[in-house]
């Protein structure tokens, strides 16, 4: 079942947006399946930028801080300071 | 579990009187010393030591913790880190330091040993200054915006940038928070805590105000480099990843702290649920840090973690939940045994997140 989703992009490819909607209505429980079980040589992707950065980043380390009220700086530093900061500069050196 | 994360209570105490606090909920901790007793201070870091190398550990973070942490005092934190150092060459392990504070006892020497000491800060300031003062203030009623706002200028003076700790005003305006952080402020990261309650509180819904925030951290704030800790651990769960926050997401409670007389515990907001769903008879004096797996009250907290109730085992959310924040669960009568107290608000949140993200998704060959 999951094999039917396979061939909507390769690597690098974005699909158009009617595809992507399309494949939303078609099978949104496989959408999840793959979610899930992440299964070797593909991967659920996003138009929307900071979701595909979500999608695409790693987990947090396992030996990371899980308290709510403390920011993990080791984290932060793999995680947000390359991915998002990024985009931050690149919005705020425009303005 | 080896743990690899304390919170330590450096002082009991707080300089500020915030309407929502977690910690003073639980009167009882008035009785513990004031600040970490030196005592403690010594046993811990020699427990610490004996962790580090027994568990061969390649990192440890000790989260600095009040009430107010820099009541604690600049000399006993200066020596505190060095001894840190000292564990960290003794033993091969990287102790990673963070604090945890309001800003308003921080000055320029304080800036200057957090930064020394590689002691990542977060710092609580709760959305503009209207929304801020409403909540944050001083035993004279008097609001501490300003002086928070000038300590976010002293750190970063130094070249420290802080996380930002919000706590949600459900009644409030997402709007104005994110005009105060990422407009003025200049904030990019930042978190937007769900209030801490349990079954005992009569609590407003949150779905209203995270809904809203989430739709203009989606359509404007995320494409300007912002991220909301929340929203993204709300996001990563609900596209299968795992959340980096326990506030979120299905799986063990791996927070330990340690109060000013060296009592161990888990998860330090069950104060909320009174002392007695905390407190253990394990104490860092007599005790290795490991032990306290043993304490009954440790046990049922990190079990029920695992554990969720009949009505969680049933939900399509369960994994993306995990049953929400383990203190929200509780209540007198079935102690953990039910959902979160958020617990509808929740499960709109995720169908809200699955119902803007699902349309963006496509699979792609690796």
């Amino acid at each position: 079942m999951l094999l039917g989703l396979l061939g909507i992009a390769g690597a690098g490819q974005v699909p158009a947006a009617h595809d992507a909607a399309a494949t939303q209505r078609s099978d949104e429980t496989t959408l999840k399946q793959l979610l899930k079980e992440r299964p070797a040589g593909v991967q659920v992707r996003s138009r929307h930028a900071a979701l595909d950065r979500l999608l695409t980043a790693g987990d947090p380390a396992a030996d990371s801080g899980h308290d709510k009220t403390v920011f993990d700086k080791e984290y932060d530093k793999a995680y947000n300071r390359e991915i998002y900061s990024k985009t931050y500069e690149k919005t705020y050196q425009k303005s | 579990m080896v743990f690899r994360f304390l919170l330590v209570k450096l002082a009991a105490r707080c300089n500020i009187n915030c309407s929502y606090c977690y910690w003073f909920r639980d009167r009882s901790v008035y009785d513990l010393p004031k600040v970490l007793a030196p005592e403690v201070e010594t046993k811990l870091l020699e427990r610490l030591k004996t962790h580090c190398s027994r568990h061969r550990l390649a990192s440890f973070c000790v989260a600095f913790h009040g009430g107010e942490p820099l009541l604690f005092g600049k000399a006993r934190m200066r020596a505190l880190c060095a001894r840190l150092a000292e564990v960290e060459r003794e033993t091969g392990t990287r102790i990673r330091k963070s604090i945890t504070t309001n800003g308003l006892l921080l000055d320029r020497e304080w800036v200057e040993l957090l930064r020394e000491s590689g002691t990542s800060v977060t710092l609580s300031l709760d959305g503009s200054r209207a929304q801020h003062d409403a909540r944050r203030v001083d035993f004279r009623g008097e609001g501490t915006y300003e002086r928070v706002v000038a300590a976010l200028g002293l750190l970063r003076t130094a070249g420290i940038e802080p996380g930002i700790l919000a706590v949600c005003d459900p009644l409030g305006r997402p709007e104005e928070l994110l005009a105060a952080f990422a407009d003025r402020l200049g904030i990019r990261e930042f978190d937007v805590l769900v209030p801490d309650a349990t079954h005992e509180d009569r609590v407003p819904s949150i779905r209203a105000y995270f809904t809203r925030l989430f739709d203009l951290w989606l359509d404007e704030y995320s494409q300007r480099g912002v991220r909301i800790r929340f929203l993204d651990n709300l996001l990563r769960a609900s596209l299968g990843r795992e959340s980096s926050t326990e506030a979120i997401g299905y799986g063990p409670i791996s927070t330990l702290t340690m109060l000013s007389d060296g009592s161990l515990e888990p998860l330090d907001v069950l104060r909320i649920a009174g002392g007695a769903a905390a407190r253990s008879a394990y104490n860092v004096l007599e005790h290795e840090l490991q032990e306290v797996q043993h304490d009954p009250a440790w046990r049922e907290a990190h079990q029920a973690s695992l554990n969720l109730c009949a009505t969680c085992n049933a939900c399509e959310f369960h994994d993306a939940c995990g049953g929400g924040y383990l203190p929200s669960r509780w209540s007198a009568a079935r102690r953990y045994d039910n959902p979160s107290v958020y617990c509808e608000d929740l499960k709109g949140l995720f169908r809200h997140v699955w119902q803007r993200a699902a349309p963006t998704l496509y699979v792609a060959r690796q």
